[in-house]
């Protein structure tokens, strides 16, 4: 259900009124004069006791309020409501059932006001609706203190109540609301200088406030680059401003240079077009379960990109958003081949879409709903879809604008555009078609040259399995094998006694509706879109050239769609009309096509599929595809088959992809399926149709069959049946259609897939299509399922109700609309958008919504001046913010008066400059610039966050949003943001002080200080690095901060290296302690196992162990191996060869720690940086393994994706593995412990880390002799593997050992502790508790490097650096 | 600064208060000083300044992603086994897979239990012997049949994206009552991911952000994301020193702005969060004993990790976290997947067995729990997933979505224990008595957190806008 809201409360700062001027904009309606004329006739004769005073607060404060508010439900006529009737001067003060509710002269005594300030319980009034503004209840306090002067001295009549209360009068009344007034032309205040700075002044001096002085050029140089591109200036874009601020020009003049600059940076694109794309809520993907991509949605955001950068007037923008398909004359870019106008509408397709629902009409609601909600709110400030259950609450919105406004919409489908202009995509589309009728010519006449060779060639044909009973090799088969058994005649009746198919109708029983492609009537009211499709079919015998290999021809088609009649580069959509599902109704298309080409129904428009949502692949064989509907009887279908990247949402890869469509057929369920008949047959009967008594007969029945059909290819007159037999006949090779035996037609096929590869594939981007102009029924109460009377396609009625005289969806009549000089809205919202984007605050604080809920205009004639002034400019972005930041008002310092402290504390009149913080993609963007890693390429497919390009080029995946952006508020696509939150949670503090992405850059950016050669002194090392982070110098007291810091800091980790150190050993101590004790017991226990057992073999119970005795076989038979490239069992050995590696088949249950193995020998110590044995995910992405000499020479590494897992073990350089195996282990415990070992010891020391990763089941593989997958480079491991094994668990060093020695005996940590005295287990228990204590006081100390260098202090503070607050604010 | 402009700037402070910081505090201070200010379009309009007194502190959902078949849970239908293997005497309305069978008995075995005797199948033992403490409401709705719509609706009333979630207006109406953690957590463990519909399902909508759920791995030493201090807690208070130091003197340049004032005492919350969260997570000090009770010993690890889920639960709300979510374990059986675990479209008694293996002893030990240590009473649990299933079989073992009648239940927090609400069809297909939606679910859970749902509201894109929307009435014949 639509969400109507019960409104409660609305809270109103008496400063914020204060500041309107109480006549232009008054928070109630002003009474028009049809409402005093009317009186007149209501009888309401001005009583003579009332003064003119008393007449006109109640015309003007009291009346209105009631009209709006009261009468609907209490009134004479329909006294309802507690019988209390408001509408004329005796009922209102006689009260209701409670009695009198107001006691005139008394305010304090009278109920209503308690009713109105909402304090009596169960009386809220206006029911439904928000509190009045306090100060429309203290005018009602003042009326009733004046005595409750009234004039209405008798009750309307019915009549007069319905109009008073008719939704047009309500219209009427709330189109007095500022925002649907007309532009007013104020004029440019007299006075020098910037005229918004002459506005803003006025305001200031009326309650005494000043300007605040200009801000220092160091602090306009951030604020600006921050501003106008969303970069802050780099140390070196800082110094040359800073010098030119000091080079004696002015300084104004030098900001002027500043912002001219700026405005003409390629990065002013990408800054702004972030903000547009939170206005239309952009994202690459629909949502819901799947999440699917919008494909290349992106094109959309680079579209915006070069649009803001070239300035194109906001008009063109708006007008392309709306219809940038239907323009007359789009906007070419030339350089780039494209049109960029087709772009625009992309933004309507950047809807949620649920996953296969089972209402597909009330999913279609919803998403027409997130447009009308979306395109409303962005460029008309207005919530239009709050209107779609009943006439909006609160604006002059009625519930047919929205259904209006809805018809536009559903009357266009999802679908996707070629950007390309015409002449590209047309491209040598002339000189193909002309090549095609020589090429047709010259194989015509080879083939007819051929032909009185034909009779052997027909004898040999050969039965080709492909070719399906009735085909034509099929058919001489037969015949031939009835020569042999004397039956010909007998056979050759047999084929020919059933009605050959043109002589029968086609199978149509049952069938409701029958479309058969072979002219262009048949046609008509189908939607074609896309190069590939003309608007008629394509008449028999056309073909596709092959446009490589030695054949020529794809095939010889009979009348029908097709969509690579000149080349498979050429991509369409070819959709039916709707239509409305019957019971039992089947859909059958005979169809055929190639890579991703697909048919389908579409129900509602609903672009996804699902199960109720099939949608099939075409082959490249004729099929009919039938598709069961029944499911969706009394929904509305439409068929459509498209090319691969054609597909509204359902997109594929496939450059080259093609269809064709023979026949579309609507038919009863159970109703038998339509044949694919033999056509060619009746081809082959004489004219005389004797039965041909030899097989030669049949020959030269044949033969002149295929005269009469090439020669009548020749000349453009083939039948679907000759089209067949030509067809049938290239494909089985009686008629050659290899290029060398061609020579007629050869030249020009070479010439034509010259032509062809110049042909480029397009890009498609999500738009609609214009299918034809439908007019909706309003639902009632917003119920799909409750459709009433029809709402013609129109503009809102507050402008203009005139129905849309167009065929089509009515959205160029849409655009004009928006922009006509009647419709004050675009140009308000934009411009406030803009003010907003400036200053954090727009001149209406609620840029999304400019009617009665949203707040009205600070300054309200300057809102009308920079609307006016921005028409003027040619709806110039640009010029719009030149002129606004080139004013004193926007350069003021960020520091507040005491006094407008005192008054104006949320700075509403502009007395200073706001401190900010800046936009999570400003932020990530500041990272970037900071560490010098920015970069600065634009444009192109979105990229993780993880890359260095700008915040702007990072996907928007609505289920996985960049997690760094999202902690500072990047929005969810969901609806309008034209402000964003600014929250303050501790999640953006603990990303800034431990994300590893933040870290790295604080890492990159001590390498930075460390090789700043010039500036040796630590103080210009400081002084450096607030210039790049603060685009400032720092103060004295700063430097003297940071030093002592560097310093402390310095002392504290050689320190905490000391403690590390001494905890070390103390851990190694305790260890030894405990081997001493431990290490006894296992030898007696191992011991006395060997006496009892003596040939136990050893059992660690791995999941998997490979002996490489007989093949790649895993012996506990889960995890058997694959070789590629040069690896091989050979002697009981893996030998792995360079190139050479194995993987196995996937994990079939998930494993966390774990435990890798492997018995190698090395080939060559020198090699660098393979895998012995990795469990990774088959694309490689996450891994672990043991890796031979990575970081550094000759040392083995516990291996891991990005090094994520990994640190050196240290250990001894690697000598003997050349000429003998080694064992290498490494386990990975669940704490995230990993310890390596080698020949069943200790190898290096173990680390600490994340904690291990789970490979999920069916999600990992094992290899062998590469570090991960893909398998390339230095990735491969070259040596001999005797044996490995994986264990689910980290194996102890006890296991290990046992494993090494393969000693057959192995005794567990259990049996130990149960083999040791009291005092033993004691003793073991203190050793364990003070390293337990003791590895807490390590870990506390943190990772801690090997040595302590001047560079970890300056880690250290660039670390700190990074959380600091003024990185992200803005002054 | 002389004392007259300090006060003036201590009054802006409190006018600007809205620049909150941290999780700290309660609403009901927060509500009062903004209704002093200004709102602007996105504010608060409405809020839980008590409205009535509250029975209860807490909720802990633990929401069955996949959507539980009530027909083999808690609403038994002894009419289906009657007609096992026939045609569905009644018209059946679309299903997502279209690939109706006909009705299928339940494969398990219902039973009366405790004093009410309310009926509950034999796949929940444990819960079972919690059947008087527990309110069964049996004619839940839902307007949509697929997942992530239906995960979307449960959560926030709404069947798509971008609205507040019932945690996040709980922490909206009520605050967390501890300043070093988030008032709305959802627990996840064992490769537990979100329901169909990702983070979105926790988000705050258009909520402050501060009331968005916060996710936290019950089992992973990065509990919450970034929690892990880099460099030990040495180093970091080093840094927070300095950072105090050059922050301050940034907020001096920045003429005290609330904001910047706001985003620094976060920095010290963060700073917190380190210790307080980790300290949270380490079960070491919680008795064997204890820990057996939640199945942390258990053989079977999802049980094992679900247990934990719930033993954090009961620690979470100890330490006055408002709203937790659990999270089911993937068991993969029967198109049921990380994301939707219950989905059993194939397989159906091999699938529910698991799952309810999963949660049963782990719920039943919370409810044990939260009730020997005196919390039950304060604490709402709420137990539900985004449909019912089909009383007829998809192909030969499973069932598909039914979203016409199924079953949650509550319990604590007031709830009266033992009762059932409403009730389905003889087929358990459509819900015929008491129908009720999710609005009234939550409409009951706000009325025993103390705030009446229709006046806890929030101004958005020119509405006030409510957890319940335009519905949601209050079930008080299952409270006691």
């Amino acid at each position: 259900m639509h969400p109507c809201v019960h409104l409660q409360v609305i809270v109103t700062s008496v400063l914020a009124l204060c500041v309107l001027p109480p006549t232009a904009f008054a928070a109630m309606p002003q009474e028009t004069t049809s409402d005093a004329s009317r009186k007149e006739k209501n009888g309401e004769v001005p009583n003579s006791s009332l003064t003119e005073k008393q007449l006109n607060f109640f015309e003007t404060r009291i009346r209105p309020v009631l009209v709006e508010h009261c009468y609907s439900c209490h009134n004479s006529a329909d006294q309802q409501d507690s019988a209390l009737a408001l509408d004329h001067r005796t009922a209102t003060m006689r009260g209701g059932s409670g009695g009198p509710i107001i006691v005139a002269g008394d305010p304090a005594a009278s109920r209503l006001i308690d009713i109105l300030k909402h304090d009596i319980e169960g009386f809220e009034m206006p029911e439904d609706g928000p509190k009045l503004d306090a100060i429309v209840i203290s005018d009602f306090e003042t009326w009733i203190r004046m005595g409750a002067p009234d004039p209405r001295n008798i009750p309307p009549t019915a009549e007069q109540l319905a109009a008073t209360i008719s939704w047009e009068a309500q219209r009427e009344r709330r189109k007095q609301w500022w925002s649907f007034q007309p532009i007013a032309e104020v004029p440019t205040p007299s006075g020098k200088g910037n005229p918004v700075d002459l506005f803003i002044r006025s305001q200031l001096a009326e309650v005494n406030l000043k300007h605040a002085p200009r801000a220092k050029p160091v602090v306009l140089i951030r604020r600006l680059f921050l501003t106008l591109t969303g970069l802050p200036p780099t140390r070196q874009q800082l110094l040359q401003w800073q010098e030119r601020y000091e080079s004696g020009q002015s300084n104004s003049e030098t900001t002027d240079q500043l912002i001219d600059t700026l405005l003409s940076s390629k990065h002013f694109g990408e800054r702004w077009t972030r903000h547009w794309l939170d206005w239309i809520r952009y994202a690459e993907s629909h949502g819901s379960e799947g999440d699917p991509a919008i494909e290349n949605a992106w094109v959309y955001r680079d579209y915006l990109i070069r649009a803001l950068n070239d300035d194109i007037p906001y008009d063109t923008l708006v007008r392309e958003h709306i219809a940038g398909d239907l323009l007359p004359e789009p906007r070419i870019n030339t350089k780039l081949g494209i049109n960029e106008s087709i772009i625009g509408p992309s933004h309507w397709r950047m809807v949620f879409h649920g996953f296969a629902p089972t209402d597909a009409l009330d999913e279609k609601v919803r998403f027409i709903d997130d447009q009308i909600n979306v395109f409303s709110k962005a460029f008309l400030g207005l919530t239009v879809s709050c209107a779609r259950c009943h006439d909006h609450k609160f604006d002059a919105i009625s519930q047919k604008d929205y259904y209006a406004l809805f018809g536009i919409l559903a009357s266009c489908r999802p679908a996707r555009r070629a950007i390309e202009t015409s002449e590209v995509q047309q491209l040598n589309v002339i000189e193909l078609r002309a090549l095609k009728q020589q090429i047709r010519t010259g194989v015509a006449e080879d083939w007819l040259e051929s032909l009185p060779t034909l009779g052997p060639r027909i004898r040999d044909l050969k039965r080709n399995a492909e070719q399906p009973a009735g085909s034509l090799s099929h058919m001489v088969n037969r015949l031939k094998i009835a020569e042999q058994e004397n039956r010909l005649e007998k056979e050759w009746r047999n084929i020919f006694s059933k009605p050959l198919p043109t002589q029968a109708k086609p199978n149509d029983a049952g069938s409701e509706k029958n479309w058969k492609f072979d002219s262009e009537a048949a046609a008509n009211n189908w939607y074609t879109h896309g190069i590939g499709l003309k608007t008629a079919p394509n008449p028999a015998g056309d073909f596709a050239v092959l446009v490589e290999g030695g054949r020529v021809l794809n095939a010889i088609y009979p009348a029908g769609i097709y969509t690579h009649s000149l080349s498979e580069k050429h991509g369409g959509r070819l959709t039916s009309r709707d239509f409305k599902v019957k019971p039992n109704q089947e859909v059958w298309i005979r169809a055929i096509g190639n890579a991703g080409a697909m048919a389908r129904y579409v129900v509602e428009d609903y672009p996804r599929n699902g199960t109720v949502y099939p949608v099939t692949t075409l082959k490249p064989t004729w099929t009919w595809h039938r598709f069961d509907m029944s499911y969706w009887k009394d929904d509305n279908a439409h068929i459509e088959v498209v090319t691969a990247k054609d597909a509204p949402l359902l997109t594929r890869n496939e450059g080259r992809s093609w269809f064709g469509v023979r026949e579309v057929r609507l038919m009863q369920k159970g109703s038998p399926a339509p044949g694919n008949p033999p056509e060619y047959l009746q081809t082959i009967l004489p004219a005389d149709k004797k039965t041909p008594a030899t097989f030669e007969q049949v020959q030269a029945a044949l033969t002149q069959a295929l005269r009469n059909a090439v020669t009548a290819w020749s000349k453009g007159t083939i039948s679907d049946a000759q089209a067949d037999l030509l067809n049938q006949s290239i494909q089985t090779g009686l008629l050659t259609n290899n290029l060398k035996s061609l020579p007629k037609a050869a030249l020009f096929v070479q010439e034509y897939r010259r032509l062809e590869n110049q042909i480029k594939t397009l890009t498609r981007v999500p738009g609609l299509d214009e299918t034809s102009g439908r007019t909706q029924p309003l639902f009632i109460r917003g119920n799909h399922k409750k459709p009433a009377e029809l709402v013609p396609r129109r503009f809102l009625e507050a402008f203009d109700e005139t129905p849309y005289a167009t065929a089509q969806s009515g959205r160029m009549e849409l655009a004009q609309d928006m922009l006509r000089e009647e419709n004050p809205l675009t140009r308000r919202v934009i411009v406030n958008r803009i003010w907003h984007h400036l200053f954090g605050k727009g001149l209406s604080q609620t840029p999304d919504n400019f009617g009665r809920m949203g707040r009205p205009p600070t300054h309200p004639e300057l809102l009308d001046w920079l609307a006016n002034r921005f028409e003027q400019d040619h709806w110039s972005l640009k010029s719009l913010i030149r002129l606004i930041v080139s004013s004193e008002t926007w350069q003021q310092s960020s520091t507040p008066s005491r006094k407008s402290i005192e008054i104006d504390p949320n700075n509403t009149f502009l007395s200073h400059a706001n401190v900010r913080r800046i936009e999570a993609e400003a932020i990530r963007d500041s990272l970037l610039v900071a560490t010098g890693q920015l970069d600065r390429n634009m444009f192109g497919s979105s990229v993780s966050g993880n890359t260095p390009r700008r915040s702007i080029y990072v996907k928007v995946i609505r289920n996985r949003l960049d997690p760094l952006l999202r902690v500072f508020d990047f929005p969810e696509p969901f609806t309008t943001t034209g402000r964003r939150d600014e929250t303050n949670v501790p999640a953006q503090s603990l990303t800034m002080m431990n994300d590893p992405q933040v870290n790295r850059y604080a890492d990159s950016l001590a390498n930075t200080l460390s090789n700043v050669q010039e500036e040796a002194s630590t103080e210009s090392k400081i002084t450096h690095l607030f210039q790049t982070l603060f685009s400032r110098d720092p103060n004295p007291r700063e430097i003297k901060t940071t030093k002592s810091f560097l310093k402390a800091s310095q002392t504290a980790l050689t320190q905490q290296l000391a403690s590390a150190k001494e905890l070390q050993e103390q851990i190694a101590e305790i260890a030894s302690k405990r081997d001493a004790i431990i290490s006894p017991v296992r030898k007696s226990l191992i011991e006395k196992a060997k006496q009892n057992q003596p040939n136990l073999k050893v059992d660690l119970k791995p999941i998997a162990r490979w002996e490489f005795n007989s093949g790649l076989n895993d012996t506990m038979q889960n995890l058997n191996g694959k070789a590629s490239g040069n690896a091989r069992v050979k002697d009981g050995q893996l030998v792995i060869k360079p190139n050479g590696y194995v993987t196995t088949e996937p994990l079939k249950s998930s494993l966390t720690a774990k435990t890798l193995e492997a018995w190698v020998s090395v080939s060559d110590l020198n090699q660098r940086g393979g895998g012995v044995i990795t469990i990774q995910t088959p694309d490689g992405i996450v891994f672990d393994s043991i890796v031979f000499a990575e970081q550094a020479p000759r040392e083995w590494l516990a291996g891991s994706n990005g090094f994520q897992r990994t640190s050196p073990f240290s250990g001894v350089q690697e000598k003997a593995a050349a000429d003998q195996f080694v064992q290498f282990a490494i386990a990975y415990h669940p704490d995230g412990r990993i310890v390596g070992y080698r020949n069943g010891q200790r190898y290096g020391k173990p680390y600490r880390t994340k904690p291990p990763v789970t490979y999920l089941p069916g999600k990992a593989i094992i290899s062998f002799g590469v570090r991960h997958l893909p398998a390339s480079g230095s990735r491969l491991f070259h040596g001999k593997i005797d044996r490995a094994a994986l264990y689910d668990r980290a194996l102890s060093d006890g296991e290990i050992a046992a494993s090494y020695s393969d000693s057959g005996v192995y005794v567990t940590e259990q049996q130990i502790a149960e083999s040791m005295s009291p005092q033993q287990r004691s003793t073991l228990r203190q050793l364990q508790e003070s390293e337990s204590t003791a590895q807490k006081q390590l870990d506390a100390l943190g990772p801690l490097p090997d040595q302590i260098n001047e560079r970890q202090a300056w880690l250290d503070l660039t670390k700190t650096m990074l959380t600091l607050k003024e990185f992200i604010y803005v002054r | 600064m002389s004392d007259n402009a300090s006060s003036l700037v201590t009054s802006r402070r409190r006018l600007l208060q809205q620049a909150s910081s941290g999780f700290g505090g309660t609403a009901l201070a927060g509500l009062l000083a903004e209704q002093s200010s200004h709102g602007s379009d996105d504010s608060k309009t409405g809020g839980a300044n008590g409205h009535h007194p509250a029975k209860a502190k807490h909720v802990i959902f633990c929401y069955m992603s996949g959507g539980v078949s009530h027909v083999d849970s808690f609403d038994p239908k002894p009419k289906l086994k009657e007609l096992d293997g026939t045609s569905m005497p009644v018209s059946v309305e679309r299903t997502q897979f279209n690939n109706n069978g006909n009705i299928m008995a339940s494969p398990f075995k219902f039973q009366q239990w405790g004093e009410s005797g309310l009926e509950i199948s034999d796949i929940f033992p444990n819960i079972g012997k919690q059947a008087d403490e527990l309110a069964v409401i049996r004619s839940l709705t839902s307007p949509v049949n697929e997942h992530a719509q239906g995960n979307f609706l449960m959560h926030s009333g709404f069947p798509f994206m971008g609205h507040p979630t019932a945690g996040a207006w709980c922490s909206y109406g009520l605050g967390s009552a501890n300043k070093n953690l988030p008032a709305y957590v959802v627990l996840q463990s064992g490769g537990a991911v979100p329901p169909h519909g990702g983070v979105a399902l926790f988000s705050n909508g258009f909520l402050p952000a501060q009331h968005q759920g916060s996710i936290l791995k019950a089992d992973k030493e990065e509990a919450i994301r970034n929690i892990r201090g880099v460099d030990g807690l040495q180093a970091q208070r080093r840094r927070l020193e300095l950072a105090r130091v050059l922050d301050g003197q940034f907020l001096e340049n920045a003429t005290d702005d609330p904001q910047v004032e706001a985003a620094i005492a976060n920095f010290e919350t963060a700073f917190r969060m380190q210790t307080a969260v980790p300290e949270l997570c380490d079960i070491s000090d919680e008795t064997a004993e204890t820990q057996q009770l939640y199945g942390l010993d258990s053989q079977d690890a999802a049980l094992a990790s679900y247990g934990r889920q719930c033993l954090l639960a009961r620690r979470l709300l100890q330490r006055g976290v408002r709203f937790i979510e659990l999270s089911c374990l993937t068991r993969g059986i029967g198109a049921g997947g990380a994301a939707n675990p219950w989905d059993q479209h194939s397989a159906l008694e091999k699938g529910h067995r698991a799952m309810a293996t999963q949660v049963d002893q782990p719920i039943a030990a919370l409810i044990q729990d939260l009730k020997r240590c005196g919390l039950l009473d304060e604490t709402l649990i709420v137990w539900a997933g985004e449909f019912g299933r089909t009383p007829f079989s998809q192909g030969s073992n499973g069932r598909d979505h039914n979203p016409f009648g199924f079953s949650a239940w509550l319990c604590g927090g007031g709830v009266k224990g033992g009762t059932v609400h409403g009730a389905t069809d003889e087929l358990g297909y459509h819900a015929v008595q008491d129908t009720c939606q999710v609005y009234d679910v939550w409409a009951t859970a706000l009325h025993q957190l103390g705030i009446n749902h229709e006046k806890l509201t929030y101004r958005h894109g020119g509405r006030d806008f409510r957890l319940t929307d335009v519905h949601g009435n209050v079930l008080h014949n299952i409270l006691a």
